[in-house]
Order: C-alpha cells, then structure tokens, then sequence
C-alpha cells in the first residue's frame, strides 16, 4: 500500500524533465559537432563548373551537408551512450519499469532529434552570413527561410527524422550491446554487409532512395518505430541492478 | 578496391566517434559546467542561429537575379521560340526583348567575308536574308537570348560574342578568357536531390546564344572562309 499512486505518464514525464537536465552536455557536444561541421563546410560541400562563350564560371555550393554528416555521426553516438549502464542506472533515482525508462530514453530522444534537426538546418545561416561579409568570393543571394519556408521546413522534418532514426538505431545497438558483448562484434560486420553487398545496397535504396520525400519521411518514420520497438523488447531481458 | 574504398568512410566515422568520445572527457574533466553555464552556452547559440537569418534577410543582394524553377522553364522556352523562328526566317517572331544591337554597312564591292575569332566553332547564329536591292548596304541585327547558368541570371554577367565590322569583313569575336566563381548557399543537403525536397533551380540552366540576322542584297557573295554553317 502506498500513499501516492502514480501513472505511467507522471512516471515518464519526471523522468524525461531528469533526463533533459542531465543530458545537457549532450547539447552542448551537438553545438561542439555542428561547429566543427561549420568549419570543414567553408570550403563548399560541392563545386560545379561550366564554361560558356570562353567564360569559365565556378559555383561553390554551401549547404547543410558536412554539417548532417558530423551530427549524424554524433547521433549514432548519443543513442548508444544512453543506453550505458551508467545511464540506466540514473533510472533507478525513480520509482520505474523498463517500459517507463525506454519511454522517457525515446521522448528524450526525440527532443533532443528536433534541436539537432532545426539547429542544423539553420547553422547554414551562420556561414551564409560569415562568408558574405567577410568571404573574398562573390556571392549569389540565394532563397533564405523566410523564401522557401515549406521547403525549409519539408527539410527540417526530415533532417530531424534521419536524426532520430540515427540515434533510435545507435539505441538499438547499445541496448543489443548491453544484453550481450558478441554484439560488439555482430554489429560492425551487419552495418558492414549492408553497406558492401547487393541486398545491403538494394535495401539502402529502398528506404532512402525514394522519388517522394513523404514515403522517405514514412520510411524513416517505420525504421525508427522498429528500432525502438527491439530496443524495447531487448532491454526487457537485461539484469537488473545488484 | 572497391571494397577496400568502402571501409574508407567507416573507418573515419570510427576515427571522428573515437576523437569526439576522447575530446569530450578531457574537456569533462578540465571544464566543470555547471546547469545554468550549459544553459546559457546552449540559449546563446540558439539566438546566434536565428539572429544571422533575420541578418541573412538583410544582407544586400550584389548578385544576379536568381529565379525560380517554373520562371526558368519559361525563360528556356522563350529560347526555343526564338530560335526556331530564327532558323524559320520568321522575323516577326523574334523577341524584341532579345534585340542588342541594329545596325547599316556599306560594302565595297560585291563580297562579304564572315570571319570569327575562335577557329573551332561559330560563336554566333548567322542568318542571311537576301534582298532584291540593288544598294551596297547590308543591314544587321544582334540578338541575345535568356542565359541562367545553375539558377542565376548571367545576361548582364557573361560577356556574348561581340560582332564588328573591319572594312568587308563581318568579325565575330570571342569574349576574352574571364573566370568568375560565385558562392551559392543552399537550404537542401544534396542527399534529398533524389526526392522531391529539393525543387531546385540549383542545376537549372539555360543556354543563351548570339544571333546575328543579315539581310544581304543578292549581288553580294557572303564567304564563309571557315566553312561554317550559315542559315
């Protein structure tokens, strides 16, 4: 008999308000990344030339590229650090179920997908402006936000999608790592037959390769569900603390 | 090979996870962030990223004029127009707008020469238009169509082929050798170029050209020394 009945939700709820506070420096790390993803994007992600009438012409184009690549990687990063035990042991502050602590893992997670998505999206800003003023090369005015706002949302949505699914399946791993340290091994060999077989390249191509971005965003939107739902299922048969 | 190149990016993941992992304790252990630091690091960066797009909005616009991808299906068909009624003789066709130079030339004698600067390749559409005049004058018209190169107006920008006269002889002359580079910012990552995000003018391009329209009494023999093709 207990004084005080809880729910499901109030459980998860202050266990995500811990989880924000305390995974600040995850935060801070993403700014960390994003900068020195700034800083390698300088130099353009991509060049394209041409030449009409004898005039050579040389677009250097700046986008979010390098910048997706570093945090992608960090999010990779970030999914599976959550799943440390010294992470999950953070948990047992709380009156909880694994179900509670992977909900609370998966909202965090999300949250923190949303300000990676959107400030790395906008980090694009920052050097448009840095290289404008202070940039020997002419520059083109291209579209900002406020000129293609759907798109520029359309691009957020799915930078923060790929994002969490990122790090839904970096929690995948830490979860199947967590349960067993063979993983250790079976992971690097999955992640390496998907990128250098056929089948791997095909299911690449399949998810990711889409002529609509809504079926990428559904694509994504069913990886993510996926990774968490095995995580879930996994972190069932973990040990508990002694 | 190939196999060995696609461990390359695995490996410098492994790298920049295992340097990020390493740099992150160190700094752990020298720096100690209090909450309300980390909190302040992470609002000032926040108001830096939305701060240089209201800045961005502001910056003066000292390039060409970039446009949209329907505007520049219609500026590409605005050029097909005009050349196919060029090719067709079709004067009353030909776009005003496209209109850069006119001009008289009186010819001594009975032969036109058509030279131009580049030995390849004509740098200009020629067209002769023969008259029953029995006058030595030859009358011209230079015409440039639409140029967008990747989404950006380069009319003004690229300089066309120059046409002049020395004496009988028509001269079309290559620009000189001129390089411009550009930035270009971009909202998409290249890998959405695939989906349908990405609408994008950035590989847009429509080829400008020169066209020089003569119109030629019959009594002058126009020679293309060059052999090249005249309308």
């Amino acid at each position: 008999m207990f004084l005080t009945n809880s729910t499901l939700g109030k459980v998860v709820r202050a266990q995500v308000r811990f989880k924000i506070n305390a995974y600040m420096g995850a935060l801070l790390s993403l700014i960390f990344v994003q900068l020195i993803g700034l800083l390698f994007s300088t130099n353009g992600s991509s060049t394209r030339g041409t030449s009409v009438n004898n005039i050579q012409i040389q677009v250097i184009t700046i986008s979010n590229d390098l910048v997706f690549v570093f945090v992608a990687i960090w999010a990779l990063f970030v999914g599976n650090l959550i799943t440390t035990r010294a992470y999950r042991y953070d948990d047992f502050s709380f009156v909880t179920t694994r179900l509670s602590s992977n909900l609370a893992n998966i909202l965090v997670l999300l949250m923190i997908s949303i300000f990676a998505g959107v400030t790395t999206f906008l980090s694009n800003n920052v050097l448009r402006v840095y290289l404008s003023i202070f940039g020997s090369t002419e520059y083109t005015k291209s579209p900002g936000v406020f000129d293609e706002p759907f798109s520029s949302i359309g691009t957020m949505l799915v930078i923060t999608l790929l994002i969490l699914s990122l790090s839904s399946g970096g929690y995948l791993a830490g979860m199947l790592i967590q349960n067993s340290r063979l993983f250790l091994l079976v992971i690097p060999i999955i992640v390496l037959s998907i990128l250098t077989t056929e089948i791997g390249q095909t299911l690449i191509q399949i998810l990711f390769m889409n002529e609509s971005t809504w079926l990428l965003i559904v694509n994504l939107i069913f990886m993510t569900i996926v990774f968490f739902g095995i995580a879930i299922a996994i972190s069932n048969r973990l040990e508990v603390r002694a | 090979m190939t196999v060995i190149m696609a461990f390359i990016p695995i490996l410098l993941i492994l790298l920049f996870s295992w340097f990020i992992r390493i740099g992150m304790k160190n700094l752990s252990k020298r720096i100690i962030l209090t909450k309300g630091l980390a909190k302040g690091i992470i609002l000032s960066y926040i108001s830096v990223l939305f701060l240089a797009v209201v800045v961005y909005e502001f910056l003066p616009d000292n390039s060409e004029e970039v446009i949209t991808l329907n505007e520049l299906e219609k500026l590409e068909n605005e050029n097909q127009v005009f050349d196919e009624a060029f090719r067709k003789n079709e004067v009353s066709k030909l776009k005003n707008d496209f209109l850069v130079e006119e001009w008289t030339h009186e010819v001594e004698g009975d032969t036109l020469h058509v030279v131009t600067s580049n030995s390849d390749y004509l740098t200009a559409k020629v067209y002769v238009e023969w008259t029953d005049s029995k006058e030595q004058q030859v009358e011209g018209k230079v015409y440039r169509t639409n140029i967008f190169i990747y989404g950006m107006n380069m009319k003004d920008r690229i300089p066309f082929s120059k046409v002049k006269w020395e004496e009988n002889q028509l001269i079309i002359e290559e620009p000189t050798k001129q390089e411009f580079k550009y930035y270009r910012f971009s909202n998409n990552l290249a890998l959405f170029t695939i989906n349908d995000i990405l609408p994008s003018i950035e590989s847009g391009r429509v080829q400008g050209e020169t066209y020089v329209y003569l119109k030629v009494p019959k009594h002058i023999n126009v020679v293309d020394e060059m052999g090249l093709q005249l309308y």
